[in-house]
């Protein structure tokens, strides 16, 4: 049987691997797949989020998902290092094998890169946080587990 | 037997297709800029699906979007607020779309303790399907 395309939860597997990633050599596995947690109310920076946002379609044995990540920091510098250092790791990836899910092996084969958007966004509800926001369409292939 | 063609363009002519707003490629971009604009405002016009909030002045009930959704219009500003213009820079020409609100920013993206509420995104991704 060839590859199929499977809806599963790739955020928490996308999330697992950049933990272990150290992006920027300063985000360490304070990667979180959704918002930032609510607990403790100030949560170590520099962080990733990482979320699905409405988008994408599925292509044969693909599926491509639009996908939101926010760096967030206490300095702008910071988080544009650490949204740098994100962007180049989704582009130059290749294939990433994440792990098996419901039953399926899915594998990241990163964002394409013309949908690649950044920035610098402050956030309204919390001035204490600077953010750099990194959007593009990430690229998944999930086959089932032999 | 061959023979040698010469092709000769017209540089004021390739200058004026690519960079006059008036010519095909200026009107195709306003066309795809009006397209995402409607699709925005469609997106916003939908009922949402989250909380039910009793408002004032006037007075109605509001059932806002839920995380991940378009923002639901409540009393249409933020819908209203969207257009579209044809700019050119040192690139070139390009249509934007988007509002002048920063609610439509922030709802867009959300904040630290807001789940966005896309609505440009989606209708972008879809032109460029």
């Amino acid at each position: 049987m060839g590859d199929l395309a499977v809806f599963v939860d790739q955020v928490t597997l996308l999330r697992d691997w950049l933990r272990g990633l150290d992006i920027a050599g300063l985000v360490g596995v304070h990667v979180w797949a959704g918002g930032l947690p609510t607990t403790p109310t100030d949560p170590a920076t520099p962080a990733i989020t990482v979320r699905r946002i409405p988008g994408g379609y599925i292509d044969g044995p693909l599926e491509l998902v639009d996908l939101q990540f926010d760096v967030w920091a206490t300095t702008i510098p910071v988080a544009a290092r650490v949204a740098g250092a994100l962007t180049t790791q989704l582009v130059t990836c290749g294939r990433v094998a994440l792990g098996s899910i419901d039953g399926c092996d899915v594998a990241f084969i990163g964002v394409d890169e013309l949908t690649l958007a950044s920035g610098h966004v402050p956030d309204l509800s919390d001035p204490n946080y600077q953010r750099y926001l990194v959007t593009g369409r990430g690229v998944f292939a999930a086959k089932p587990t032999p | 037997m061959s023979e040698d063609v010469t092709v000769t363009l017209n540089d004021s002519a390739v200058a004026a297709l690519l960079n006059s707003p008036d010519g095909p490629i200026g009107i195709d971009l306003l066309k795809r800029g009006i397209r995402v604009e409607t699709d925005v405002k469609r997106r916003l016009k939908q009922t949402g699906k989250g909380r039910v909030y009793e408002k004032y002045k006037p007075r109605r009930t509001h059932r806002a979007s839920a995380p991940g959704d378009a923002p639901a219009t409540d009393l249409g500003h933020l819908g209203a607020s969207y257009g579209r213009a044809l700019g050119h820079d040192g690139r070139g020409l390009f249509v934007q779309v988007g509002t002048g609100l920063k609610v439509g920013l922030f709802l867009e993206i959300g904040t630290r303790t807001i789940d966005p509420r896309p609505a440009l995104r989606p209708a972008l991704a879809k032109a460029a399907d």
